[in-house]
């Protein structure tokens, strides 16, 4: 199986007219036949929440890389919160300053696939929503690393690719929340990856992420496509 | 497809649900009056907004007689004409109650992506309907408890243990409104926090009232600037 992935990110329009960084963060890795893709929105409120998201998602890349692929999901969320609240007293950060989203899928070029989900935003596959936070909260009520203290919170599951399941995309609430037909979206993403280079498609994003067509919008936008190929 | 056909082309709704008691009682004084004229003076103002972030949405939902949708949840910026509210009837809060359940749970109406939604509910007198149920289940939903919800007790006979355990304001459950001129201030109040608050930097963040009735010295003028 061959994988490729593409990833996009660019600041909202709130946080540049704040003169603050974008506080969402994107990362993927392939190494000895395991993935794992990466994406964390750092909470627009604490003051350091951009590098919460930075280190939420290396850290978490870094630990599935150095774990057991079938680690329970409890000990994975536990290793990857607890190396993170480490990271961030190492550097004076208190997590509270810090608070992050994160969403991790993690696989196998056997076509096997973990997914986990703290706060909002979306992982889906070309045909199906893998994770999802249809609870009755309104947009940017979340939760997330610094916040969270229950593995309820997080949404979790294991899966295989289903017959022509040809990529994952992991959003942002950035865009997430101003997209009804996320399975629709990530399939028109991962059909533009079939038929361009990374590069051409990364080119595409960027392109729409900065015309956003919709009026007043103001968070960060990060997306990462997972690109799966038999 | 291109991948911005996929993207909402409408901005985050902040949607406003007015809970307005339109009881016979209310026909005295010039207290119908006062709402008519604030509700207008409202819808006015915020269909005038710039929509910088947020877009308000309007609905009004009035209980005198029989609770009814009076005004539609609709972009403050469309709306065209509302009908001049009637003083008439009883006092059906329970019936309000679950008509705004049912407006506040329609995830057409208001969408998981709009902002908090705000709750008024304004009433000068106590429910005559069998309305407890109605009212514990209305603040007991998901989405009500997340709303932001103030209350107006209007006159001396409102039901105010009532109403306060209605607003969700720690610091202010309750707002009171002697007098017509107290409504009519009191809506102003409301208006501009929901036009300051729909071009903030955080619209979801929980909206405050600034709102405080003082005694207008004879040299003051009941303006709103």
């Amino acid at each position: 199986m061959s994988i490729k992935f593409v990833t996009a990110t660019l600041i909202g329009p709130a946080h540049i007219e704040q003169q603050i960084a974008n506080q969402d963060a994107a990362k993927c890795k392939i190494s000895n036949g395991f993935w794992v893709a990466a994406v964390a929105d750092g909470m627009g409120s604490r003051k350091l929440s951009h590098i919460g998201a930075k280190l939420a998602v290396n850290i978490a890349i870094d630990v599935c890389m150095s774990s057991a692929f079938d680690i329970s999901d409890k000990e994975l969320v536990t290793l990857i919160y607890s190396n993170w609240l480490c990271e961030l007293k190492a550097s004076d950060i208190s997590s509270n300053d810090a608070v992050t989203t994160l969403l991790l899928t993690w696989g196998n070029n056997k076509g096997q696939f973990r997914y986990f989900q703290l706060g909002d935003g979306e992982i889906v596959s070309n045909l199906r929503q893998l994770s999802s936070n249809e609870t009755d909260t309104f947009s940017n009520e979340t939760t997330g690393l610094g916040i969270s203290k229950k593995l309820s919170d997080w949404l979790i599951g294991s899966t295989c690719l289903a017959e022509g399941e040809k990529g994952i995309t992991l959003m942002t609430d950035g865009i997430s929340e101003d997209i009804d037909d996320h399975v629709g979206f990530s399939s028109s993403v991962i059909s533009n990856a079939k038929s361009k280079s990374c590069k051409a498609l990364k080119k595409k994003l960027m392109t729409l992420l900065k015309a956003w067509p919709t009026p007043n919008h103001t968070d960060d936008k990060t997306i990462a496509v997972v690109i799966l190929n038999d | 497809m291109e991948l911005n056909k996929f993207v909402a082309t409408k901005a985050r709704p902040l949607p406003v649900i007015i809970m307005a008691d339109t009881s016979g009682s209310m026909g005295i004084e010039g207290k119908i009056e006062a709402l008519n004229s604030a509700l207008k003076d409202m819808i006015t103002s915020f269909s005038t907004e710039g929509r910088m972030r947020a877009e308000i949405h309007l609905t009004v939902v009035t209980f005198g007689g029989s609770a009814k949708t009076h005004l539609k949840m609709i972009p403050a910026h469309q709306i065209e004409h509302v009908d001049t509210l009637v003083a008439d009837g009883g006092t059906p809060l329970g019936k309000a109650c679950d008509l705004v359940r049912g407006i506040i749970e329609d995830k057409e109406l208001i969408p998981s992506r709009a902002y908090r939604p705000v709750i008024i509910l304004a009433s000068d007198g106590y429910p005559t309907d069998a309305y407890q149920a109605s009212f514990t289940k209305l603040l007991e939903s998901d989405r009500a408890k997340k709303a932001t919800r103030f209350a107006l007790s209007i006159g001396a006979d409102a039901d105010n243990e009532l109403l306060k355990s209605f607003g969700n304001d720690l610091e202010a459950p309750l707002f009171y409104a002697k007098n017509a001129s107290e409504i009519s201030r009191f809506f102003r109040a409301v208006t501009m926090s929901v036009s300051n608050h729909s071009k903030s930097q955080k619209p979801n963040d929980v909206m405050t009232l600034d709102y405080v009735v003082e005694e207008l010295a004879d040299d003051d003028l009941d303006i709103p600037l």
